[in-house]
């Protein structure tokens, strides 16, 4: 047969499979989306009485470190201001009644209320900082799964080479650094090298301007630092987890027999274990998406990143409370969801799985 | 007698001296020892000895699939007469993952494994993996793949192939599994079938099934079978001829009704006791052999078995490696106990 001609059957062949596949579990696959998207709906309205419970817990409110804050400064603030101000903003009232009002909004205008230290809806501030969030979390993820797995494979295949030692000593020295420091260390070698630190997510003359080709390469530029420092503890500890799997799988009979009837090496490595190696780092997806977002903060504050860690860190500190529990609301969603993403991918991976939920 | 014929003909596969060598922490471990046997066209050897013995080792160096902490010397030459470059060529001289070894497994050697369960990988369907030999081997079209696999699914008694074909391992049961491991290997008509173990992890009801199954193909494909196994029954039943491995060393090896009628060598012997009889008597306990096997690590020259002997000789079976004796033409043992009667080949 000519190349040519296996060029054209190549795609029919897929899509054949991929028919065959859906037909057989498309159906039990949708049901059991719908089910687990069903699931989500009374574990969000736990999680949002458990956040909003949280908010409350420490000492004080808004007012009184907002007070504190006046003080400091010089101006003291009388009782009945600061009583004024509570009522005003709704403090005075007990605690349920403010988590229902709070509720009621969210689920009936989408307001996740008032940000006090911002001056401006939780939405807004929200909206300031989730594109970029997004895009160095994102940019993160892919840069630990992109690096984790081809290492991981390597290492486990050349188990006690040169080139495993240096990279499991690479990865346990990841994992034990810790952030911060790496991101000053990474910030003065870009600073003696190229002579920028590469502070923030993009050089003075981007941060207004219009998005444009020059501004997306300066972004690109200020994110290898972030991605690197936020993604190298979770890259190492894929890496193990990978290496691990491999080993496992790497010894399986499935692997001998591939070998009995004549499979090339290459072929069987990436056809038998590296895919059933990939389950456990699949299932780890759901947490490893919110750990992004949320590992990033320290990094965020050293390195001046104008994404969502930072005014979190902040909303906490000045109890700014309808922010900080939208956040962590949000958060906790973010683990849900990826859970549910996981899920998914999982049954998509694994035969086995699949047919428990089909039998189910 | 049907073995006296073949001994006049060329052997298919004949193993010279294989001699299979780990390293440990703790020194070198000689897991197969100098160990020799012949495979003949259409005949059955069994490899018989308990867990460890090295049977697994051996039949597994046939096709260079050990691992590679194993260092294997000696010869394996393989003589077909289908195709120039497979007369007279030495296994192990080829490249352990090489191409030309690759072309060899799965074609003209294939093998089945114990247990069918991990032994297919659970992500693919069966018809998945049974193509993957066939494409290699016999035909590029994917189609013309997929007929000949459920041609081959219908010879080993699996109805329903088609909704079989896009099964899963774990949707078969284990008897339905080993009857697909059986149609993978034999689905590149190979001229050898090791079988490692085949039947172990099986029903007995299931195993009867298995091994007749094995007898049938045979007679319809007329390959050699290396059957590795430990259970004296389905030796019985399966081979022509016996070897009978341990610890590294085949310590006996005859035709299959000699060895049960006159064993010789007293593990041998010690094998055959430990088996149920019928007609042996209720109350009657069944002989076991005392001791365990001891490992061979910077072992000194004796024989293996001298700490579990009935009849050893001290100051002979601990002091020198035993050579092989001929009781007759087809009949040979490694034991000082009978190194007298005729002239021991030693080496």
């Amino acid at each position: 047969m000519t190349a040519a001609m296996a060029g054209k059957q190549l795609p029919r062949h897929c899509r054949n499979k991929i028919q065959l596949v859906a037909e057989r579990n498309g159906y039990e696959m949708l049901q059991y989306i719908i089910r687990r998207i069903l699931l989500v709906i009374p574990v969000v309205i736990f999680i949002s009485f458990v956040v909003f419970y949280i908010i409350q817990l420490p000492p004080g409110d808004y007012v009184s470190s907002y007070s504190a804050k006046m003080s400091a400064a010089g101006d003291v603030m009388t009782q009945a201001e600061m009583d004024d101000m509570r009522s005003n903003l709704g403090l005075d009232r007990p605690v349920y009644e403010q988590y229902f009002v709070w509720v009621k909004k969210i689920v009936l205008h989408g307001d996740f209320g008032f940000s006090f230290n911002y001056n401006k809806p939780v939405l807004a501030v929200v909206k300031q900082y989730m594109g970029l969030t997004l895009v160095v979390s994102l940019v993160t993820m892919v840069f630990q799964y992109l690096i984790a797995i081809p290492v991981g494979i390597y290492t486990a295949v050349k188990q006690y080479s040169a080139g495993d030692y240096f990279f499991s000593g690479l990865s346990f020295i990841g994992m034990a650094t810790p952030n911060f420091l790496l991101a000053i260390i990474l910030m003065f070698l870009s600073y003696t090298w190229f002579g920028d630190p590469l502070l923030g997510l993009f050089s003075n003359e981007y941060v207004n301007a219009p998005w444009s080709m020059d501004k997306v390469v300066d972004l690109a530029k200020h994110l290898v630092i972030p991605v690197i420092v936020i993604g190298l503890a979770s890259t190492a500890d894929l890496i193990r987890v990978m290496r691990g799997q491999m080993l496992d799988e790497l010894n399986k009979p499935n692997v001998v027999t591939a070998r009995a009837k004549g499979v090339s090496e290459t072929k069987i490595l990436l056809k038998y274990p590296t895919r059933a190696a990939l389950n456990p780092i699949v299932s780890t997806f759901g947490w490893s998406l919110s750990s992004v977002f949320t590992g990033s903060t320290i990094t965020a504050i050293v390195l001046n990143l104008p994404i969502q860690g930072p005014v979190m860190y902040n909303a906490l500190l000045g109890q700014d409370m309808y922010l900080a529990g939208s956040w962590l609301l949000f958060m906790a969603l973010l683990t849900v969801l990826g859970t549910l993403i996981s899920d998914i991918l999982l049954a998509w991976l694994d035969p086995k799985i699949r047919t428990e939920f089909r039998g189910n | 007698m049907t073995t006296q014929a073949a001994q006049k003909e060329q052997p298919l596969l004949s193993v010279q001296n294989l001699s299979i060598k780990i390293k440990m922490d703790n020194g070198t471990m000689n897991a197969v020892d100098g160990v020799d046997f012949e495979i003949y066209k259409g005949k059955t050897l069994g490899l018989v000895g308990e867990s460890g013995c090295g049977k697994s080792l051996t039949s597994r160096s046939i096709i260079s699939i050990n691992p590679k902490e194993c260092e294997t010397t000696g010869e394996i030459v393989y003589n077909s007469d289908s195709e120039a470059w497979l007369n007279q060529l030495n296994l192990l001289s080829l490249k352990p993952a090489g191409k030309q070894i690759r072309s060899i497994r799965g074609r003209k050697i294939a093998m089945i494994f114990q247990e069918p369960m991990t032994a297919f990988s659970p992500m693919y369907t069966i018809g998945n993996q049974m193509m993957e030999a066939i494409r290699i081997h016999r035909t590029r079209n994917k189609k013309e793949a997929k007929k000949i696999a459920l041609e081959m699914l219908a010879k080993v008694g699996i109805s329903d192939q088609e909704k079989r074909f896009d099964q899963y391992p774990h949707e078969f049961s284990g008897g339905m599994r080993q009857r697909a491991m059986i149609s993978m290997a034999l689905s590149c008509n190979p001229e050898i079938l090791i079988a490692d173990e085949p039947t172990t992890a099986l029903d007995v009801t299931i195993q009867a099934q298995v091994l007749e199954l094995m007898k049938k193909l045979q007679s319809e494909f007329g390959m050699a079978i290396l059957l590795v196994t430990h259970d004296l029954g389905i030796i019985a039943q399966m081979c022509d001829e016996v070897a009978v491995m341990y610890l590294g060393k085949i310590v006996e090896q005859a035709p299959v009704k000699e060895i049960f009628a006159n064993p010789k060598h007293p593990y041998t012997k010690g094998l055959m006791k430990s088996m149920p009889r019928l007609g042996g008597g209720k109350t009657k306990r069944l002989d076991s052999i005392e001791g365990s096997v001891p490992i061979p690590i910077d072992m000194p020259p004796m024989c293996g078995f001298y700490d579990r002997c009935k009849d050893r000789i001290e100051g002979v079976c601990n002091m020198n490696t035993v050579p092989k004796t001929r009781i007759s033409d087809q009949h040979s043992v490694r034991c000082f106990l009978y190194s007298d009667q005729r002239e021991g080949e030693s080496q």
